[in-house]
């Protein structure tokens, strides 16, 4: 079989392809080709898993049918991917990053951050992102508070 | 013959980094065994009351595996600390500065297409208006989405405009690129997109990737794009050397556009002499400040201009010389500085994406002298805590000469460099036991700050790691590659945040961190740092005690101190000084100390000494 360098993207038959365009972009922006393939409806986590071991480049983004995404490694364990992302935090700019760093991954060059997204903890060698949530809480209440003042 | 213990004796050497304890058994025929030793932080500025509590840490930590109480020692010898504190300041002595926005030279990840396109600047919503036979670039503010950019630009191509170049907000420089019919080259990620000046000539360059840009980093290409005149290219030089070795720039010809390598006056130093005095100004650079130190000898004093970063420092070491000492400030003085040439990254005045340029700078170690520290009081004050008598010992360099001593393989005559964080010492113990010694200005406290302020950190903390570790990079989610190139894995993922990055292997583990610069660049300049405080301070120091002041009398040089300790600053002091035919190694004290504990030690031999000169 010939196969193309490529980042795998392994989504839920029913998931239409401009819902997570912006992770495409991604990809696109730091010149990483992808494919796009298609699975039945199996736990996100496992088409993250799939996509990844598929990949000429051991790098899968799955996205399962309530948008959820998750981005893998072929060398990681199934049940701890790099990152996830839930339905809620599916902001464009998010999913470009997800895009960005998948595409990161395959080049070798430090990921970008940004709020939201996990990375799951296993014997606490994975650093969850604990700081940045408690960082946005505090935000927002601070915030919050600034709008009472000028009230 | 029956050997009944007498005492136990510790030496205590309080350094300004660390204090040093060694404990040892000494029996009625006086022979001396060593039992153990130890090594804590100094707890306050040496030479100061605050240190006893280091002292009795030092003195328990070694205590504790004999199972010894501090009441069962029968004697405590303090060192006779050296009256030098020293320390560090940085005088920037160029510094770039663009008015009217000129240029912009900075390196986004991924920039869109590659070549060169010059034309006239053009906002996004006049491109409607321009004109059919003249190049364009596009300036492209956030808010256009790069499908809308894209097809516009195809649009204005369309339509005949020459479209040949286009300078964006956003990190869409690729995305926009793949959507054209024909390619030009875009630098994106620009930051302060609204401040470039439009209808003015410029010229995009993108190189490809792995390569840098050519023509823009060229003064007599970039005189060619704009018809600039002799006059007008030598202006432009800074810019071109701005632009060098990068992967996008563009550069924008402004009518009054200028932009200029200012000299800022960094003050002069003055070195008194006994009989005469020179003046030097501090920007003429750190050969010309070295020479004066050469020149003038011996040196009384040396002044710094008050009002400059170096004029604080001197009064800073010198007030807390006269503060330790209880003398009035007029009667400290500055005897010795070492200058060193660095960079220093400085953000350009003016410029459009945050870019920095390299500022000349001169690094400047000053090191002050007098006659004695109140050590006596330390000893009065450590006898009150634990009842143990505390005598003040010996001179330090003889002490640290006689613990060098008990390397294996050494012998007087024998010279010895103190590698330490404030000052580079020397000692020469000459076959009939005289001991010549010499303190300098310069150690491992310069080494970070030369590395803090050549690679930009602004964190002192980061720069002292980068001092004392190698470095790796981290490749994969489960490997790290070395500097030295080899490979180590690891059993479990790393976390992603650590992915890509420059790292610093500690004994703790490895510290991810971010850096501006290549691995190969931090390497050097880690390296170069070292060997332009070390080295240089090795052959000042070894020239200063050697016999008529050439050092290739001198055959043996041992090295002690914090500083000798370090993965490569003995390696490199030892080629330089193996020109001269000097062998040189790093002490071994007792044979098992390795550079650590000279002064304890030789505390307790140089006691014995004493004692049987007295009977």
């Amino acid at each position: 079989m010939n196969r193309r360098p490529a980042v795998w993207i392994l989504k839920e038959r029913t998931v239409l392809t401009d819902s997570f365009e912006p992770v495409l972009w991604g990809l696109e922006e730091e010149g990483i080709p992808f494919e796009v393939h298609e699975a039945g409806d199996v736990p996100v986590i496992e088409l993250g898993k799939q996509a990844a071991n598929g990949s000429p480049l051991n790098v899968g983004i799955g996205i399962s049918v309530h948008g959820e995404l998750i981005l893998h490694h072929r060398d990681l364990p199934m049940e701890t991917p790099l990152f996830s992302l839930i339905a809620e935090h599916r902001q464009s700019v998010r999913l470009r990053h997800l895009g960005m760093n998948a595409a990161r991954l395959v080049k070798g060059q430090a990921l970008v951050f940004d709020n939201g997204e996990t990375t799951p903890s296993s014997d606490g060698i994975y650093s969850t992102n604990t700081q940045d949530r408690s960082k946005e809480l505090i935000d927002s209440i601070l915030n919050e508070i600034l709008r009472s003042y000028t009230k | 013959m029956e050997q009944t213990v007498m005492a136990y004796i510790a030496g205590v050497d309080v350094g300004n980094n660390t204090t040093e304890a060694a404990i040892a058994e000494v029996t009625k025929q006086g022979k001396i065994s060593f039992l153990s030793s130890a090594t804590v932080r100094t707890v306050g500025i040496k030479g100061t009351i605050q240190n006893a509590m280091g002292v009795i840490f030092a003195l328990d930590t070694a205590l504790k595996p004999m199972a010894l109480q501090r009441k069962e020692l029968s004697l405590i010898l303090l060192n006779e600390a050296t009256p030098v504190i020293g320390d560090v300041a940085m005088e920037t002595i160029t510094e770039t500065v663009i008015t009217e926005s000129a240029m912009i030279g900075h390196n986004p990840g991924t920039p869109g297409g590659q070549g060169l396109g010059v034309g006239t600047t053009i906002a996004w919503d006049r491109a409607a208006l321009a004109a059919p036979n003249q190049k364009w670039i596009l300036v492209m503010p956030s808010s256009i989405d790069f499908r809308e950019a894209a097809a516009r630009i195809n649009g204005l191509m369309n339509e005949g405009k020459e479209i040949v170049g286009a300078i964006i907000r956003n990190d869409e420089g690729v995305l926009i690129h793949n959507r054209l019919i024909r390619p030009i080259p875009i630098v994106d990620e620009v930051e302060h997109i609204d401040r470039v000046p439009l209808g003015m000539p410029a010229a995009v360059e993108v190189a490809p990737p792995g390569r840098a840009i050519e023509k823009l980093s060229n003064p007599y290409d970039i005189a060619t794009i704009f018809n600039l005149d002799p006059d007008e290219t030598r202006q432009i030089v800074p810019i071109a050397r701005a632009l060098m070795g990068i992967r996008s720039a563009v550069v924008i010809k402004t009518p009054k556009g200028d932009i200029q390598e200012r000299r800022i006056p960094a003050g002069k130093l003055v070195f008194i002499g006994k009989n005469r005095k020179v003046q030097v100004q501090v920007e003429e650079g750190a050969e010309a400040i070295m020479a004066c130190v050469g020149e003038i000898s011996p040196l009384v004093e040396i002044q710094a201009e008050p009002g400059t970063n170096v004029g604080g420092m001197f009064e800073q070491v010198r007030r807390v010389m006269a503060e330790l000492t209880d003398q009035p400030i007029q009667h400290i003085t500055v005897r010795d500085v070492l200058a060193v040439d660095t960079f220093k990254p400085q953000r350009v005045l003016g410029a459009l994406a945050g870019e920095y340029a390299l500022g000349n700078a001169v690094g400047l170690a000053a090191m002050v002298e007098t006659h004695k520290l109140p050590m006596q009081r330390l000893a009065r004050k450590i006898e009150d805590e634990i009842l143990v008598s505390c005598v003040v010992g010996g001179v330090e360099a003889e002490m640290a000469i006689l613990g060098a001593l008990t390397t294996p393989g050494t012998r007087a005559p024998l010279a010895m460099l103190d590698l330490g964080g404030g000052s580079t010492d020397a000692a020469l113990i000459l076959e009939d036991g005289v001991v010549h010694s010499i303190h300098l200005a310069g150690a491992g406290e310069m080494v970070t700050m030369l590395i803090d302020a050549e690679l930009g950190l602004e964190d002192k903390e980061l720069a002292e790691n980068i001092k004392c570790y190698p470095l790796a990079r981290v490749e994969s989610l489960f490997h790290i590659r070395h500097e030295d190139g080899s490979v180590q894995y690891f059993e479990k993922a790393m976390d992603p945040k650590f992915f890509g990055k420059l790292a610093i292997v500690a004994d703790s583990g490895i510290l991810p961190f971010d850096a501006k610069a290549a691995m190969e660049k931090v390497v050097a300049v880690r390296q170069q740092a070292k060997r332009k405080v070390f080295v240089t301070n090795a052959l000042r120091a070894l020239t200063r005690v050697a016999p008529a002041g050439n050092i290739r009398l001198i055959q043996h040089v041992v090295l002690v101190g914090g500083s000798a300790l370090d993965f490569e600053i003995p390696k490199m002091v030892s080629d330089a000084l193996y020109e001269y035919g000097v062998v040189t190694g790093r002490a071994n004290v007792r044979g098992t100390e390795g550079p650590r504990n000279a002064v304890a030690t030789g505390l307790i031999l140089g006691q014995r000494k004493a004692e049987k000169v007295e009977a």
